[in-house]
C-alpha cells in the first residue's frame, strides 16, 4: 500500500506528486515518510523491498507497502557504512525537485479558486434565469387563467342568455295569442248562441203575427156581415191585420239580418279563427326549430366550457408541479455552497502541504546542522477541521484498504442523524 | 407576509433560500454575518432566523446566544442550516436556544414543510 496523505475529497499527495514534471510519485512518499517523523535519509535506506547496498535507484512509487518502519540495527550498521557521496547527490537531486514543484500547490490552489468563483457565478446564473422562467411561467398561467376566465363571460354566454330570453318571449307570446284565439271562440259561440236564440224569438213573433193577420180576417168578415153599423170594427179589423202584416215584414227582415250576421261571423271571424290557428302553429314549429338550434347551441357551449374548465384544472396542475419543481431547483443551487466548503478544505490542506514542502527543500539546501523542519501534517487535526460527515467518510475511505472508490453514503443520515431535526 | 431572516456567508445559499422563500410568500432578508443580523433584530421585528453555523466574525451558535439575549426575541423560531451533522455540535445549538438543524442541501418542499411548522399561523 502506499502511505498517502488525504486532502479530504480524495486527492492525495501521490496524486498531486503524478501532476508534477518528471517527478512521478516518489516524491510524495518522501513526503509521507516525512509525516512519519523518520529522517529522509534514514528512510531511504530502511524503506522495505529495499534490494542491497548497491543499488540505491529510488522506486517510482516509493514504497510499496505498509507505513514506514522503525530502523532496524541492520539498518542503522548499514548506513553507517554506506559511502556519502551518492546519498548527496541524491538528496540534492531530490531538493532540485522539490524546488520546481514547489509552485505547483499554489497554482493547484489557483485553479480550485476558480473553481469555487466560477460555480458560484454558476450558481448566482441559474437562480437568475430559474427566476426568470418561473416569471414567464406565473405570467403564462396568469393569463391563461383570465383568458379563460372572460372566456366563462363573454360572447357566448350572453348570446346564449339572449337566445333564451328570446326563446321565453316568443313562447309566451304564442301563449298569449292561442288563449286570445280561444276566448274570442268562445265569444263567437256566444254570439251564435244568442243569434239562434233571436231567431226562435223571430219565428215566436212571425207566429203571433199570422194569428193576429188571422185574427183581423176574420173581425174583417164579422163586420161585413154586421152592416155599416160595425164600420168602425172594420177599421180596426183593417189596422190589425195591417200591423199583422207589418209585424210579417219586419220579423223577415230582422230574420234575415240575423242570417246575414251568423253567416258573417261564421265566414268572416271563423276564417280569421283558422287564419289564427294556422298561424300559431307555424310559429309553434318556429319555436321548436329555434329550442333545437338553442339546445344544440347549449350543448357546444357546455362542451366548450368544460373544455375550458379542463384546460384552466390542467394548467393549474401543471403550473403548481412546475412550481415545486422551480422550488426545488432553486433550493438545489445549495449544491455550490457544499462544494465550495470542500475546496476550500482542500486549498486550506494544499497550503499546508505547500509550506511543509517549501521547509524541507529549504532544509536540503540548508548548511550542515540546520535543524530539521517539523513536518506536522497531521491527518487527526485534518478531520478534526472537516465540517461534513462526507469528508470524515471520503477521509476513511481513503486512508483504508477498502473504503476507497466506494458510491458515497447519504450525509448525517448513515451517522443516524436526521437531515432535520427539530428540538 | 412573514419576514425571515436568512445569515450566511455564501452568497448562494443567500441568493438560493430567498428564491425559494419569496417565491413561497416570505418576505426574505439576507445577512452575510452574524453581526449585522444581530444589529437588524435589535431594531426590528422578524418571524424567524435561519442562520448558517460557520461564519467568520461570528459563528451560528454564537449567534443563536446573542438573539436570545435580545428581550423581544426570546420565542422566536431560529433554525440552522449547515452542513454539519455532528451530534455534539446540535447539542451545542440546542443548548444555545435554537429551534431546529437543518443539514445542507435541504430541499425547497422539506424547508418550507418546517417553516410551516415552527412559524405560529
Amino acid at each position: 500500500m502506499r502511505f498517502l496523505v488525504p486532502l479530504g475529497a480524495g486527492l492525495t499527495v501521490a496524486g498531486l506528486g503524478s501532476l508534477l514534471p518528471g517527478a512521478g510519485g516518489w516524491w510524495a512518499t518522501l513526503l509521507a515518510g516525512g509525516i512519519a517523523s523518520l529522517p529522509l535519509y534514514q528512510w531511504w535506506f530502511l524503506r522495505p523491498g529495499r534490494e542491497g547496498a548497491t543499488s540505491r535507484e529510488p522506486s517510482p512509487a516509493g514504497p510499496s507497502d505498509g507505513p514506514v518502519p522503525e530502523a532496524t540495527e541492520e539498518g542503522k550498521a548499514e548506513l553507517r557504512d554506506a559511502p556519502l557521496e551518492p546519498i548527496a547527490t541524491r538528496l540534492g537531486q531530490v531538493a532540485s525537485s522539490l524546488e520546481k514543484a514547489s509552485p505547483v500547490h499554489g497554482v493547484l490552489q489557483s485553479h480550485l479558486g476558480s473553481v469555487v468563483r466560477e460555480t458560484e457565478k454558476a450558481a448566482t446564473d441559474i437562480v437568475t434565469k430559474v427566476q426568470a422562467i418561473d416569471g414567464h411561467v406565473a405570467s403564462f398561467v396568469e393569463r391563461l387563467r383570465v383568458g379563460i376566465a372572460a372566456g366563462d363571460q363573454g360572447d357566448s354566454s350572453k348570446i346564449l342568455d339572449r337566445s333564451l330570453e328570446s326563446l321565453s318571449e316568443l313562447r309566451s307570446k304564442v301563449r298569449q295569442r292561442e288563449e286570445a284565439g280561444a276566448r274570442g271562440g268562445r265569444l263567437i259561440e256566444a254570439i251564435l248562441d244568442d243569434a239562434q236564440r233571436t231567431r226562435g224569438v223571430l219565428e215566436d213573433i212571425g207566429r203571433i203575427a199570422r194569428q193576429t193577420r188571422i185574427v183581423a180576417v176574420n173581425a174583417a168578415i164579422e163586420a161585413s156581415r154586421h152592416g155599416d153599423q160595425q164600420n168602425g170594427f172594420r177599421v180596426i179589423a183593417r189596422e190589425v191585420q195591417q200591423l199583422a202584416e207589418h209585424t210579417r215584414h219586419a220579423v223577415a227582415d230582422v230574420e234575415q239580418s240575423v242570417r246575414t250576421l251568423v253567416r258573417g261571423i261564421e265566414e268572416g271571424i271563423g276564417r280569421e279563427l283558422e287564419a289564427q290557428h294556422r298561424q300559431g302553429r307555424i310559429e309553434a314549429q318556429q319555436i321548436d326549430r329555434i329550442s333545437t338550434a338553442l339546445e344544440e347551441r347549449v350543448r357546444a357551449f357546455r362542451h366548450l366550457d368544460e373544455g375550458r374548465k379542463g384546460l384552466l384544472l390542467q394548467a393549474t396542475t401543471d403550473a403548481e408541479r412546475l412550481s415545486l419543481m422551480i422550488l426545488e431547483l432553486l433550493a438545489g443551487i445549495q449544491f455550490q455552497d457544499v462544494t465550495r466548503q470542500r475546496i476550500e478544505q482542500v486549498v486550506e490542506t494544499l497550503g499546508q502541504l505547500g509550506e511543509q514542502l517549501a521547509a524541507v527543500t529549504s532544509w536540503l539546501h540548508a548548511p550542515e546542522g540546520e535543524p530539521e523542519p517539523t513536518l506536522d501534517v497531521d491527518p487527526e487535526r485534518l478531520v478534526a477541521s472537516y465540517v461534513m460527515d462526507s469528508q470524515r467518510r471520503d477521509h476513511l475511505a481513503a486512508v483504508s484498504d477498502h473504503g476507497a472508490g466506494e458510491p458515497e453514503p447519504p450525509e448525517a443520515e448513515e451517522a443516524g442523524l436526521p437531515t432535520i431535526e427539530l428540538f | 407576509m412573514k419576514t425571515i431572516v436568512l445569515v450566511d456567508d455564501s452568497p448562494t445559499i443567500l441568493m438560493s433560500l430567498s428564491a425559494v422563500l419569496g417565491k413561497a410568500g416570505y418576505t426574505p432578508l439576507t445577512f452575510s454575518n452574524g453581526p449585522s443580523a444581530l444589529a437588524h433584530l435589535r431594531g426590528s421585528k422578524v418571524d424567524l432566523v435561519i442562520t448558517d453555523l460557520n461564519m467568520p466574525e461570528m459563528d451560528g451558535i454564537t449567534l443563536v446566544g446573542e438573539i436570545r439575549k435580545l428581550g423581544t426575541c426570546r420565542f422566536l423560531p431560529i433554525l440552522l442550516l449547515t452542513t454539519e451533522s455532528q451530534q455534539e455540535k446540535r447539542a451545542q445549538a440546542r443548548a444555545a436556544g435554537a429551534t431546529g438543524w437543518l443539514v445542507k442541501p435541504v430541499g425547497a418542499e422539506a424547508l418550507l414543510d418546517v417553516l410551516k411548522k415552527v412559524l405560529p399561523a
